[in-house]
């Protein structure tokens, strides 16, 4: 297994006769990689396969080379953050980190200098003391976030870290998520806000039924999906002269005005074509174009063409 | 495409042996069962028939105080067998309530608050959760019976002179591995049961009924076949003929010794079980 990588080959899990994942092949990069996918689709058993908290029924797992069944190894590379509001009774924040440092193997005074350090980076060094069953649910995500990173890991694996935080919490949080990524650590980050994973990330990692049905850069993926015009959306002065000349290309399938009166969506079988073509359409035509989008390269239209779920999933 | 830099940096400074991480789990759960005062004063209070042992072993050993007393060395000169199985019915008895307090607050909280995935995402194992636990229950409960049983047999054995302890060997044996028994069929039988209900008082309420509905059950099996055959059931005359067997004196059940030790080790082994079955990171809703 690559030491370079995170690599699941051929993993499946079933609970019984219960189906978690099927045959799941995978190699994660360093970066920021969204996990998305509706409830139940298998996003978290994948989650538990790369921390090791479940093994596999068949198929490997290898986190930077390192087999999930070693806990010692694996858990000095790797960070995981549960979805749930999980806690030791009567935990405070200081005493949460602490305690995780403490079962990392740190001295008490490295793992009292570690734990301030973390809650200074998540913003919690004023509520150290106080315990956690007391804290707002943003507060319990943080003090999540900063437990799963406290020992430095390289591999991140945050399961609904952005849940319950307010819309500034959430900005600080994608920020520090880039940030890590930055460093070159592995960030794997599960996600039901389909527009927010596609804001933030560099991978993405679709699945349904227990199945990836999609990996990579959303713009590689959505280029494969051949089946579905790639749409594009071209805002300008006169988009009745774009739509008019958009009609007369072969791979072109649709024009359609938009209801502001300033924009024209042109569904095409051939992308590239299309863009090689639009130079020239704006010349001759002479309008003035404020704007050229690719108006379906997002996580949540590429979910919606996969999985023929348009739309977020819930 | 990002590009990125590897600027990460692990932890590079010293860490603890693997081997003694699990204590990491004890010392957490030490300070969180000493944080309640009253338990704290029950603990206190369990040290008192040791304390009371004592002031008999020293009252016995000291003539001056003997006959100001109008006592006589006859009179206190009775601290034999009898003195220290009575003194172990006494440690054990209290002993048995700490466990039966304690163990619950062990590993219910952490399964309703669904805290184990926090554990289990560290560098320890399942194994070494459980261990730290009973490790708790083992360093809580031995200074009250076994430790202090021992401290009162060398006391003993210092005062009365040469001999006595060798000729009463049976008595250390019976403190050491007598408590340490109770300790661990007890502790794990409540780790267990405390795993299974995960709720704090429904655990403490299950690990009463157990005892009693095994014993009535064995009780129960005995009167109707009118032999012994329900001691196998039967979990406190089980303990109770092991350590009389361990004094020396003759055992209240009608099993033979070996199958009250089978008992003990099949209550224990199915608590080991249940841990296993019950202790996951991952709870599957099917």
């Amino acid at each position: 297994m690559n030491p370079d990588t995170i690599s699941l080959r051929d993993a499946s899990k079933f609970y019984g006769e219960v189906l978690g994942v099927n045959r799941i092949t995978l190699d994660l990069k360093p970066g920021l990689t969204g996990l998305v996918g509706p409830n139940g689709s298998g996003k978290s058993t994948l989650m538990h396969l790369l921390t090791g908290l479940l093994r596999p029924t068949r198929g490997e797992v290898s986190v930077l080379g390192v087999p999930p069944a070693d806990a010692e190894r694996l858990f000095r590379i790797v960070g995981y953050c549960t979805q749930y509001d999980s806690f030791p009774a009567g935990a405070t924040g200081l005493s949460f980190l602490r305690h995780a440092l403490a079962l990392h193997g740190q001295a008490a005074a490295e793992a009292e200098k570690r734990s301030w350090e973390m809650l200074a980076a998540v913003g919690l060094t004023d509520s150290a003391r106080r315990r956690i069953a007391g804290y707002s649910k943003g507060m319990r995500q943080r003090i999540k976030l900063a437990h799963a990173l406290c020992h430095s890991p390289r591999v991140l694996v945050l399961d609904e870290p952005l849940n319950g935080l307010d819309p500034m919490g959430r900005a600080e949080m994608i920020h520090l998520f880039q940030e890590l990524a930055a460093e070159g650590r592995f960030v794997i980050v599960s996600s039901h806000i389909l527009h927010e994973v596609d804001a933030i990330c560099d991978a993405v990692v679709m699945v349904h039924g227990g199945s990836v049905v999609a990996e990579g850069q959303i713009r590689a993926v959505r280029g494969e999906i051949t089946s579905q015009p790639i749409q594009v959306l071209v805002r300008c002065d006169r988009p009745q002269a774009i739509a008019a000349r958009a009609f007369t290309l072969d791979h072109v399938v649709e024009a359609k005005l938009v209801d502001d009166g300033a924009s024209v969506l042109i569904r095409t079988r051939d992308a590239d074509a299309f863009y090689a073509s639009l130079t020239d359409m704006i010349i001759e035509s002479g309008v003035t174009v404020e704007t050229v989008l690719p108006a379906d390269e997002s996580v949540d239209a590429v979910y919606g063409y996969l999985i023929g779920q348009p739309g977020v999933p819930t | 495409m990002a590009v990125y830099e590897r600027a990460w940096r692990p932890y590079a400074g010293a860490v603890t042996p693997v081997r003694g991480r699990f204590l990491v789990v004890t010392r957490y759960a030490l300070a969180e069962a000493f944080s309640s005062r009253l338990f704290t004063a029950f603990y206190a209070a369990c040290f008192l028939p040791s304390l009371l042992g004592l002031f008999l072993i020293y009252i016995s050993h000291n003539l001056g105080l003997l006959e100001q007393l109008g006592l006589t060395r006859e009179l206190m000169g009775g601290l034999t067998l009898t003195f220290f199985r009575i003194l172990f019915l006494w440690q054990a008895v209290p002993a048995f309530f700490l466990m039966a307090i304690l163990a619950p607050s062990l590993i219910a909280p952490d399964l309703a608050n669904s805290a184990l995935p926090l554990y289990l995402s560290r560098p320890i194992d399942r194994r070494d959760y459980v261990l730290g636990k009973l490790a708790v229950l083992f360093l809580v409960v031995s200074p009250p019976t076994w430790v202090m049983g021992l401290a009162l047999f060398l006391l003993q054995a210092s005062e009365e002179g040469a001999g006595w302890g060798l000729r009463n060997w049976r008595i250390a044996l019976a403190y050491v591995v007598g408590h340490l028994v109770w300790i661990v069929v007890i502790s794990l039988l409540g780790l267990a049961i405390s795993a299974w209900v995960r709720f704090r008082p429904a655990a403490l309420g299950a690990l009463f009924a157990l005892l009693f509905v095994l014993s009535a059950f064995g009780s129960a099996i005995n009167g109707i076949t009118g032999t012994s055959i329900g001691d196998v059931a039967h979990l406190i005359r089980a303990i109770a003929s092991v350590v009389q067997h361990l004094f020396g004196a003759p055992t209240s059940s009608g099993m033979p010794v070996l199958v009250n030790w089978c008992t003990l080790a099949a209550v224990a082994l199915l608590s080991v079980l249940v841990l296993y079955r019950k202790l996951r990171a991952h709870e599957v809703v099917r």
